[in-house]
């Protein structure tokens, strides 16, 4: 094991003495008037708050190991999520009743799978952190998907509209665009995939290792989840270009103008 | 055979402005229409209307005497092909593109049709056959319009809308691309509706011709085309 021991002090004062990076970098944008110092400042005091509540909640939740608990915490990521992705969909009629079932059922059914075979335990240490990260990486993905889908609606309309004029399905006129918007939205977490451990040492292993985790057993988990993202992300995107598909083409297999 | 095409009252707004206000239109089956207007008017959006990939506020659009909203809207747009002013390309091959509207017809897709109909086909669109394998997308604005057309002819519609489709042409293939719809209309009986900013293609080809301008559709006579065509560049 490291030599890592949690001791508040230790921790504040760790902190204290990291956020001169920040200053720094706050000091570089005044400098050369990039201006965001403000914002630096502002979403460092936020993310801080946020973190420091965040830690609250965990802690009285592993203290406490009830199934209810770890349910509400990984339901409340799952809406977050579902309003964050939303707003990348601004335009779409309603972007929510895509974004919000696609992260949804794309999360629960890896962490149900993952739990069920017993990869993972039912134990909020594991459930909350893994979870978090099924959540977040479909709610990426489903943002990339549904941006790349918006623009392809605008690069491409011409075609769209020719599809459905030679009497193609809506479903079929969308397909090669809805195809290349879910292959796009793959494109850094395949290139992920493929310098895995070289370029990229992902979060959960390096937070393991420095956890103090053997780096073999670190590894084997981050396989585990880069499968359960992989896996996610593509029952979220998949779902999403379902349900935006029918927001997108009426029954009258007219295309419904978007914003 | 061709058949009717009949617009009754149709009012249809896009963003606020009605570009049809109780408008009718009547083309009888196998009849080539010529509609002209100035710029913004809606002659595009009209012949959307007719396909159905626009929606009309009020009024019927009747289709052998049928309302459109009666026809299931893929029957409908099989029957009624649409060529729009911008040629948009498929990926693939001038056959793939060809062969797009048949495949889902068969709901077999990459099933080649039979070639001989995609070469005649072509060559009734004024391009040799040698552009069958020909990766559309780097054809010429011109070359791309006739391969729409094609594309289109492939589905044997009874009626066709064409969008201003010689307007990236030159006068040679202008002249081919005008006596393709009328050998087309002479021997299958096609009924056309033609959109167009020149005033000689629409007394060429026009049996009959509609001025579209401040949301009315009126018909008029082939003296008149040159006189409120030159008169008129904006919208009313
Ligand atoms: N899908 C749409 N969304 C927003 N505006 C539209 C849409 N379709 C048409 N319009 C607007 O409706 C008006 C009429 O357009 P339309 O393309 O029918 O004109 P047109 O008579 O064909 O013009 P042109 O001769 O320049 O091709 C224009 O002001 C256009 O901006
Ligand atoms: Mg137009």
């Amino acid at each position: 094991m490291s030599e890592f021991v949690f001791d508040p002090m230790d921790g504040a004062l760790r902190l204290a003495l990291a956020s001169i990076l920040l200053v720094f970098a706050i000091i570089l944008s005044r400098y050369r008037g990039i201006g965001v110092e403000k914002e630096l400042l502002v979403g460092s005091t936020r993310a801080l708050l946020q973190l420091a509540v965040i830690g609250l909640i965990l802690t009285a939740i592993f203290e406490n190991e009830k199934i209810i608990f770890m349910a509400l915490m990984i339901a409340g990521m799952i809406v977050l999520g579902g309003y964050t992705s939303a707003r990348r969909a601004s335009g779409l009629p309603s972007p929510m009743k895509i974004t919000l079932p696609s992260i949804a059922i794309g999360s629960s059914i890896v962490i149900l799978f993952l739990t069920g075979i017993q990869v993972i335990p039912v134990r909020a240490e594991f459930v909350i952190p893994i979870g978090g990260m099924a959540v977040g990486n479909s709610m990426n993905m489903c943002s990339l998907f549904l941006n790349n889908f918006k623009r392809e609606m605008q690069s491409r309309h011409n075609e769209i509209e020719v599809r459905l004029a030679l009497g193609a399905s809506g479903e079929i006129a969308l397909a090669p665009h809805l195809r290349f918007s879910i292959r796009s939205a793959l494109i850094p977490t395949l290139d992920n995939l493929k310098t895995l451990g070289f370029v990229f040492i992902p979060g959960a292993m390096t937070g393991m290792m420095i956890g103090g985790a053997d780096p073999i057993w670190a590894a084997e988990y981050q396989l585990i989840v880069f499968f359960m993202i992989i896996a996610s992300g593509m029952i979220a995107m998949v779902l999403a270009s379902k349900l935006v598909s029918r927001q997108i083409i009426n029954p009258a297999q007219q295309i419904v103008e978007i914003g | 055979m061709g058949v009717s095409l009949e617009m009754i009252d149709v009012t249809k707004r896009i963003a606020g402005r009605a570009l049809l206000d109780t408008a009718s239109m009547r083309v009888a089956a196998g009849e080539i229409s010529v509609i002209v207007g100035p710029s913004g008017c809606g002659k595009s959006t009209t012949l959307r209307l007719f396909n159905r990939l626009y929606e009309a506020d009020s009024g019927t659009i009747l289709v052998s005497g049928k309302s459109i909203t009666e026809i299931d809207p893929i029957e409908l747009r099989r029957t009624v092909g649409f060529i729009p002013q911008i040629p948009a390309m498929f990926e693939g091959t001038v056959g793939d593109n060809l062969r797009f509207g048949r495949n889902l017809l068969t709901g077999m897709p990459g099933q080649p049709s039979n070639p001989d109909t995609e070469k005649e086909t072509l060559m009734l669109a004024g391009l040799s056959p040698d552009f069958l394998d020909r990766t559309a997308s780097k054809l010429s604005v011109g070359e791309q319009q006739r391969v729409a057309i094609a594309r289109a002819l492939m589905l044997y519609p009874e009626i066709l809308l064409m969008d201003e489709p010689t307007s990236a042409l030159d006068p040679h293939s202008v002249g081919k691309v005008e006596r393709a719809v009328s050998g087309i209309n002479r021997t299958v009986g096609t009924t056309f509706v033609v959109v167009t900013h020149d005033p000689d293609q629409a007394m060429r080809l026009g049996q009959r011709i509609f001025w579209l301008n401040g949301g009315s559709l009126r018909e008029i006579d082939k003296n008149e085309v040159e006189d409120l065509m030159k008169g008129k560049n904006g919208c009313e």
